[in-house]
C-alpha cells in the first residue's frame, strides 16, 4: 500500500494539481495497481535490457535543411498553437521570481 | 448509388471504380453521409472531415487518367484521433488538448495521401490511448454497432466501430499493449499491431515509446495488407523505423504453438470452446498444433503496467499548457503546468503519470522499473526462441467478448487485465493480428496469431489460407 505522504509527494512529482479527496481515490488506486505489478518481486531474472545491442547510436550529418527534416510549419504557426503568446513568441510566466519558493506546496 | 456498406472492401471498391460503376466522389460522399448518420447514435468520429469530397474529386482525376493502380486510390479511411493529420484538429480524445490544431502530417497519413486514399474523419478513443473501451475518452464512449449497449472495446474502438459500421472501409488504430487488436475482437473486424518498427510512429502521439505501434483495421485480411503496404518501411523521421525484408514463403505445412500453461489463468469455458475450434480450423488449414512454454508470459502484464505508464509518464511531460492545447493559470510557472495538467488530463492519464513517476523514482527505480526492463528482456527472450520452432504463437485475443460500460471502469486492474493476451507481442516487439473466432452469447470473438518480427506477410498469408 502506498502512504499518503507518497502520494502527496508523487503529485508534486508529477505536476499534476488535485484535491484532497482525490489524493484519498489515489491512494487506493494507485495501491491496488503497485499490489498487482508486485508479484514481479517474487521473480528473479538476470537484470538485463531488451533492446537490441546490435544497434548504435547514429546521429544526422550537421546540416541545416538535410533530407530528414519535413516541410516544416513556419514559426507563426507553431507559436498561433500556443495558448499564449507575445510579439510573435511563446509567452510564459518568469521561472525565477524574488525569491524560491518552497516546491512541496500542492 | 446504393452500396453494400457491411460488405464492401478495399478490393471490391477499387474493382468497382475502375470499371465504373461509381466514382471516388459517389463513393466517398456515400460513407460520409452514413457516417453522418450512424455517429449521434455510435459516437464513432470526433470529426467527419468536410474536405472528403476534394480529396475524393482528386482521386477521380487519377482515375480518369486510368494510369494509378494504386488499391487506396479514392477509397475512404478513419484515422485515429492520435495520428497527426496537417491542419487538422487532433486530441487524442483529452481536453488537454483542446483546440490543437496539427502543424504537421504523421509519416503513415503522408504515405496514405500519396497512396490516393481519403481521409474521411478522426475517430474516438480513450484518452491518449490509455483504455479498452473508449470509457477514458473525454468525449464519450463509442458504442458497439453489433450491441449498442456494450463497448467498441479500446483503445482504437472508433476506428474498430467505423469499419464494423461500414462507415469507413479501413482504418487506422495505434497498439500500445492490445489497442488495434481488442476492439478489433469485439468488433468482429480485422487488425494488425505491426512489428515494432516497420510503420514509422512520427506523428503518432507517443504513449509508451518501446511499445507504441501504427497499424490497420480491416473487414478482410487484404484491406489490412492494403493499407500495411502503403504505410510500411523506413522512415528518416523515426529513429526506431526500420525495413524488414520479406520473409520467406509461408510453407503449406505449418506449425501454430499455443501456450496452455499461460491461457489457464483467465479463459472463460464459452471463450475456450471457441479457441479449439479456431484450432481445429488451424489444423485444416494444415497446421501442426504443438504445445509450447511461455513461462515469463504471465508477468507480462505486470511488467507492462511499469514500463508503459514510466513511458507515458514521460511521454505526456510535454502537455503542460505552454506550447498547445488547454492552459489554466495557476500561481506561477511550475503552478501553471500542475493546474494546466490537474484539470486538463482525464483520471486514466493521471492514474498512469503517477505511477510511471513513482516506478522511476529514487528508491523504487530498482524494485519496479529496472525489475520490469529485465523480466521484459525474459519475454522478449522466449517468444523470439518460441517463434524459432513455431511459425506462430496463437491465443484467443481476449478473455471474453464486448462488455457493458461500467463494468470494469470502476476497478483499474479489472480494466488493465482486458490486455492480458495482447501485451506479451508488444513487449516483444512482435507483429499480431486478431482475426474472427466465432460468437459467445452472438458477440464476436478474435483469435490472435502471432508471428516473428518482420513477418506481416505470414500473418496475412494464414489469414488468407483460414478465409478471412
Amino acid at each position: 500500500m502506498i502512504s499518503s505522504d507518497d502520494i502527496k509527494k508523487l503529485v508534486v512529482l508529477s505536476r499534476l494539481r488535485v484535491t484532497d479527496d482525490g489524493k484519498v481515490a489515489w491512494q487506493k488506486d494507485l495501491g491496488a495497481v503497485l499490489d498487482y505489478v508486485d508479484q514481479l518481486k517474487a521473480i528473479s531474472v538476470e537484470s538485463g535490457t531488451s533492446i537490441d545491442l546490435r544497434l548504435k547510436n547514429v546521429w544526422r550529418d550537421d546540416d541545416l535543411a538535410g533530407p530528414a527534416v519535413p516541410a516544416a510549419a513556419g514559426d507563426e504557426e507553431l507559436v498561433a498553437a500556443a495558448p499564449r503568446s507575445r510579439a510573435g513568441q511563446i509567452a510564459v510566466k518568469p521561472v525565477l521570481i524574488g525569491k524560491i519558493k518552497n516546491e512541496t506546496r500542492s | 448509388m446504393k452500396l453494400d456498406h457491411n460488405h464492401l472492401t478495399i478490393a471490391s471498391a477499387g474493382l468497382a471504380l475502375r470499371r465504373g460503376d461509381y466514382t471516388a466522389t459517389e463513393l466517398v460522399s456515400a460513407y460520409w453521409e452514413r457516417a453522418k448518420l450512424e455517429n449521434p447514435r455510435l459516437n464513432i468520429y470526433r470529426e467527419v472531415f468536410a474536405d472528403a469530397l476534394d480529396q475524393a474529386a482528386s482521386a477521380d482525376e487519377k482515375l480518369r487518367a486510368n494510369n494509378d493502380p494504386n488499391p487506396l486510390l479514392g477509397i475512404p479511411l478513419a484515422i485515429k484521433d492520435n495520428i497527426l493529420i496537417r491542419g487538422r484538429s487532433a486530441g487524442a480524445a483529452s481536453r488537454i488538448l483542446e483546440n490543437y490544431r496539427a502543424s504537421y502530417d504523421a509519416t503513415a497519413i503522408d504515405r496514405l495521401r500519396r497512396a490516393g486514399a481519403v481521409l474521411l474523419g478522426r475517430t474516438n478513443m480513450d484518452e491518449f490511448a490509455m483504455g479498452s473501451s473508449t470509457e477514458n475518452s473525454a468525449y464519450g464512449w463509442v458504442r458497439n454497432p453489433l450491441d449498442p449497449e456494450r463497448v467498441a472495446g479500446g483503445s482504437s474502438g472508433g476506428s474498430a466501430a467505423a469499419v464494423a459500421a461500414g462507415v469507413a472501409l479501413a482504418a487506422l488504430g495505434s497498439d500500445t499493449g492490445g489497442s488495434i487488436r481488442q476492439p478489433a475482437s469485439f468488433c468482429g473486424v480485422i487488425g494488425l499491431k505491426t512489428t515494432y518498427g516497420a510503420v514509422s510512429r512520427s506523428g503518432l502521439m507517443a504513449l509508451g515509446s518501446s511499445l507504441d505501434q501504427i497499424g490497420p483495421l480491416g473487414r478482410t485480411v487484404d484491406c489490412v495488407a492494403s493499407l500495411y503496404g502503403a504505410i510500411a518501411g523506413c522512415d528518416p523521421l523515426d529513429s526506431t523505423s526500420q525495413d524488414y525484408p520479406p520473409p520467406r514463403p509461408l510453407p503449406q505445412k505449418i506449425k501454430v504453438g499455443v501456450p496452455h500453461a499461460f491461457l489457464e489463468s483467465g479463459l472463460d469455458p464459452a471463450v475456450a470452446a471457441q479457441f479449439e475450434q479456431a484450432l481445429a480450423k488451424l489444423r485444416d488449414a494444415n497446421a501442426d498444433i504443438v504445445t509450447v512454454d511461455l513461462p515469463h508470459w504471465r508477468q507480462a502484464l505486470a511488467v507492462y503496467y511499469i514500463i508503459m505508464p514510466a513511458e507515458a509518464s514521460t511521454n505526456l511531460a510535454r502537455y503542460d499548457g505552454v506550447r498547445y492545447g488547454y492552459y489554466q493559470a495557476g500561481e506561477d510557472l511550475v503552478d501553471d503546468y500542475a493546474v494546466t495538467r490537474g484539470a486538463g488530463f482525464g483520471s486514466e492519464p493521471r492514474r498512469r503519470i503517477m505511477i510511471g513517476t513513482y516506478v522511476l523514482s529514487a528508491g523504487y527505480y530498482e524494485a519496479y522499473y529496472a525489475k520490469a526492463v529485465g523480466v521484459r528482456a525474459a519475454i522478449t527472450a522466449e517468444t523470439k526462441r518460441v517463434l524459432e520452432e513455431v511459425d506462430f504463437i496463437a491465443t484467443p485475443t481476449t478473455t471474453g467478448p464486448a462488455f457493458r460500460p461500467g463494468e470494469r471502469s470502476t476497478d483499474p486492474v479489472a480494466m488493465y487485465l482486458e490486455d492480458i493476451f495482447t501485451v506479451p507481442a508488444n513487449l516483444a516487439g512482435v507483429p499480431a493480428i486478431s482475426l474472427p473466432m466465432g460468437r459467445v452469447n452472438n458477440l464476436p470473438l478474435g483469435l490472435q496469431l502471432i508471428a516473428p518480427a518482420g513477418a506481416e506477410e505470414w500473418l496475412f498469408t494464414i489469414g488468407r489460407r483460414l478465409g478471412y
